[in-house]
């Protein structure tokens, strides 16, 4: 069992953290609105690899994680996925259309994290929240479990049809005075948009 | 069409490896860096580079700081950079304008609009190294 609180990938961002509160009851509508967000930003970007997730469960033993922190005014928090060595290879195969060996999926893994923290980030800027990202870290281990039992933590199972399933998470701490930082609502370039100067 | 050479600097292995295949199935020749400060480094060692694809957040320097320092080079003012990122900020892509940036792509990509973006900036790349 592996504790992901002991895996912290906000202590490269080197920032000093006053009080934090844990997300209220007065917070619900943002953390429904956040997992959602979280849902179609994976779905959205699985879809561009070809892989059409649908909503499951983990069953599988995970086998590797890859974690990418983030940090924005009265926000700090991370975005996890986490899959089995078999789901990893089969969803690469899938996408890359070739085998390939354990450093490239694990660089498939933390390539395919960071494209869902930037479709989640263009949907944090729509809620008026802009957060700076850190670069992805990964883990292998047997049997990994990411602890459930943090009550800020959102997750969602995709399961990724025959291919097998993969777990996303988000994970939240927000600072007081979380709600006067939200500015107006900003319009992000979408997945796969060209923009000219 | 002209002979294009295009450096891509992304620390990510699958990126790299996905833009050379669909470059070099067309008959571009590619070139790589792993962060920004390699890709600096390559840009000023390899003067018939006409275009440059660059990740946003990488270890060591930044891609944004990268096509900053590089734009303060007078012989490297014309040397067309497109940002392939997965980050649609505003802010960002105001930044990379500003600083003299030809475009701003949203990663995941898709080949066709990679291929035309390249072609379409890499001409004056190519009259850049004809100089």
């Amino acid at each position: 069992m592996l504790n992901l609180d002991t895996v912290d990938p906000r202590v490269d961002l080197n920032l000093v953290w006053g009080a934090r509160s844990e997300f209220g009851d007065e917070d619900g509508e943002l953390l429904l609105s956040l997992s959602g967000d979280l849902q179609d930003s994976l779905t959205e970007v699985l879809l561009a690899h070809g892989i059409e997730p649908r909503e499951g469960s983990v069953v599988a033993d995970l086998t590797i994680i890859t974690v990418i922190g983030f940090v924005g005014p009265g926000l700090v928090g991370s975005l996890g996925l986490a899959t089995s060595e078999q789901t990893l290879e089969r969803l690469h195969r899938r996408d890359r259309g070739r085998d390939s060996d354990d450093c490239d999926r694990g660089d498939w893994l933390r390539e395919l994290a960071n494209q869902v923290l930037g479709r989640l980030k263009a949907h944090l800027l729509f809620r008026g929240l802009r957060i700076r990202l850190a670069l992805p870290q990964s883990i292998r281990g047997m049997r990994l479990s990411p602890d459930q039992a943090q009550a800020r933590r959102l997750s969602w199972s995709a399961s990724c049809g025959d291919d097998g399933p993969l777990l996303a998470w988000l994970e939240l701490e927000r600072s007081e005075g979380l709600r006067a930082c939200p500015g107006p609502p900003i319009r992000a370039l979408s997945a796969g948009q060209v923009a000219f100067f | 069409m002209p002979y294009l050479k295009v450096l891509i600097v992304d620390d990510s292995q699958t990126v790299r490896d996905s833009v050379r295949e669909v470059l070099t199935a067309v008959g571009i020749c590619v070139i790589e860096a792993a962060d920004g400060e390699e890709g600096r480094q390559l840009i000023d060692l390899t003067p018939d580079i006409s275009v440059v694809l660059c990740d946003v957040n990488m270890p060591q320097m930044d891609g944004l700081s990268m096509l900053e320092q590089v734009k303060r080079h007078p012989e490297h003012a014309g040397l067309p950079i497109l940002m392939l990122t997965t980050d649609g900020d505003p802010a960002l892509v105001r930044r990379a304008r500003d600083a003299g940036a030809s475009g701003w792509i949203v990663k995941p990509f898709q080949d066709h609009l990679l291929l035309a973006a390249v072609r379409r900036v890499g001409q004056a790349g190519g009259q850049r190294a004809a100089k």
